[in-house]
């Protein structure tokens, strides 16, 4: 029998992991891990608290004492809140100790799944509809693209150098459904949705269960590989917000980007939904991936776009 | 109508409508009555699966592509996409209009995925902005065709080429100069002079257009390979750069006047 722990197990998505990998049959323990307890005591039911401070080494610990096996890492994509918008260095650090720590010459970890983010894509009027997993990272790749890169290539490192540890590294599309909401999503649970003027892109979500669904199969088939993960079909942004059944908000093609630091402070406390560069790329653009790879390899989604907005209306 | 209740459905994974726009009727009227466009060899554009259509490129806002892909339906009743220059996505309304009507962002993926996937046509300039900036001295005079690309794309996809010469597009909006900006080059047209950069853009001059399909080059290099010979792809771009060539020559010197065909 196996013995997993799943990193950022108190988020939204860390706990609907857990849950699904603790009714499977193939593991006997399931354990979340968090850095710091919750405020709300129910939520810290199942949780184990582990400082990453100094370094790897108490998780290492860790993994040795409990003779963990399976490590899911959803810590890179999903804070308490639901999901990032933008992975902490924190984040990124805290991945780079999970491959240090299971580099540890007795470490039992055979299987380590990473949850990384399709941000890793950046929007760009040259790209094609659908990326793949093999496409470079973009010189206009901004601050979280590259941070998702660093963490997804010292994953892919750690796999290189054991060839015995499966690391399956899957690119989530913004997951929606629960209480996972990404940058997208957020605007779209507004009453009024930015929208540029003259532009409808192809934009795409993960349903929460899709997104469940794959970590597990990844974990439990102990898969190894990089994989993009996002629920069927693709929608235009126009339809997005007609599908949740709320108004658009038409402004001009003209970034901020400069202003930035000063603008988004101010919009935040106006509660008025402030539009980042990169989500200004994204309102351009659009980005939505090709998930014919994880489906030749066994998974397949089984929620569409419509079940999605279905669950941001 | 109010934004919401617009139909959700009408536009394809591509942004494409399923019903014909106003912009579209527009275009097919300009298409039969201004251009009067005139096509032969329809015999040779295959009646089902993919096919990579391959013609000749020029203009400001060149028609060809529209004259090809609104054609193509209207005569055969199957749809086509036309790929196109990535920088109109860059600008608000021209890449969504594009989609709207069949407008592809011109990559490899997206030309792959409708040919093998979909089994579409899919029509490609393999001229570039080579064509619609070329001097008025060059005009019906292919350009080079980068680098094979295409006939890349047709042999993985596992596709034919289809050939197709078009006639009197040049003259729609003749080329009397070249302006250089940032990097990019854009053609000066008499109808901009005349008319104004915008209305220039759209205001085309009533040269009577003629198409002419060729016979479809098929391969036998198997589809979904990584690579496949440089000497191959050059061989097989060159003589469809020929077989065009000595199309437009026929078709120009059967010609007897610009306007009437």
């Amino acid at each position: 029998m196996r013995r997993a722990v799943v990193l950022g197990g108190g988020s939204p998505l860390g706990r609907r992991v857990r849950k699904t990998l603790d009714a499977a049959d193939a593991f006997e323990s399931v354990v979340g891990i968090e850095r710091f307890p919750f405020d709300d005591a129910a939520a810290n039911e199942g949780l184990e608290f582990l400082s990453w401070a100094p370094d790897h080494r108490p998780f290492a610990e860790y993994l040795l004492k409990e003779q963990i096996d399976t490590v899911i890492d959803c810590g890179l994509v999903a804070d308490r809140n639901g999901m990032h918008s933008r992975p902490s260095e924190a984040d990124v650090i805290s991945t780079m100790y999970v491959g240090a720590a299971i580099s540890d010459e007795r470490s039992c970890v055979r299987s380590w799944v990473l949850a990384s983010s399709s941000a890793y894509y950046a929007p760009e009027s040259y790209m094609p509809l659908l990326q793949r997993e093999e496409h470079e990272l973009s010189p206009s790749a901004d601050e979280r693209a590259t941070s998702i890169a660093d963490a997804e290539e010292y994953a892919r490192s750690v796999a290189r150098k054991l060839p015995y540890v499966n690391v399956a590294i899957l690119r989530l599309q913004e997951v929606v459904g629960g209480d996972c909401r990404g940058p997208l999503g957020s605007l779209l649970a507004r009453p009024l949705v930015p929208r540029v003027i003259g532009f409808d892109p192809p934009v795409q979500f993960v349903h929460v269960d899709d997104a469940v669904d794959a970590l597990a199969w990844a974990a439990k088939g102990e898969r190894a590989g990089l994989y993009n993960v996002a629920s069927d079909g693709l929608l235009r942004w126009g339809e997005a917000i007609r599908s949740v059944g709320h108004q658009s908000l038409p402004f001009l093609p003209i970034s901020l980007s400069l202003l930035e630091p000063l603008l988004e402070p101010v919009f935040d406390r106006l509660d008025v939904p402030f539009v980042s560069s990169s989500i200004f790329a994204l309102l351009r653009y659009g980005m939505a991936v090709d998930i014919a790879k994880i489906q030749t390899a066994g998974w397949h989604p089984k929620a569409d776009q419509s079940r999605c907005m279905a669950a941001l209306a | 109508m109010a934004d919401h209740e617009h139909p959700s459905s009408s536009l394809n994974r591509w942004g494409r409508r399923a019903e014909r726009s106003r912009q579209s009727e527009l275009f097919m009227a300009a298409y039969r009555s201004w251009f009067r466009v005139e096509w032969e060899g329809l015999e040779h554009v295959p009646t089902e699966g993919g096919a990579l259509l391959v013609s000749n490129h020029a203009g400001m806002m060149p028609v060809d592509g529209g004259v090809i892909a609104f054609g193509i339906e209207e005569e055969l009743g199957r749809e086509v996409y036309s790929l196109a220059h990535h920088g109109f996505w860059r600008f608000p309304f021209t890449g969504k209009l594009l989609n709207e009507i069949g407008g592809v962002v011109g990559h490899p993926e997206n030309a792959h995925r409708l040919l093998k996937d979909e089994g579409a046509f899919v029509v490609v300039f393999p001229e570039g902005e080579k064509g619609p900036v070329k001097p008025r001295s060059e005009r019906y005079r292919l350009q080079r065709f980068g680098r094979g690309g295409f006939v890349e794309t047709a042999m993985r996809a596992g596709v034919p080429i289809v050939p197709i010469a078009l006639m009197g597009t040049e003259d729609t909006t003749p080329v009397v100069g070249r302006l250089d900006v940032a990097g990019y080059r854009y053609p000066i047209t008499l109808n901009s002079l005349l008319f104004g950069p915008v209305l220039g853009a759209f205001a085309h001059f009533p040269a009577k257009i003629r198409a002419r399909a060729l016979p479809p080059v098929h391969f036998d290099e198997p589809p979904e390979q990584k690579s496949y010979p440089r000497s191959r792809l050059m061989d097989a771009a060159e003589g469809i750069r020929g077989d065009l060539q000595c199309a437009l020559d026929d078709m120009l010197a059967c010609r007897e006047s610009r306007w009437l065909g």
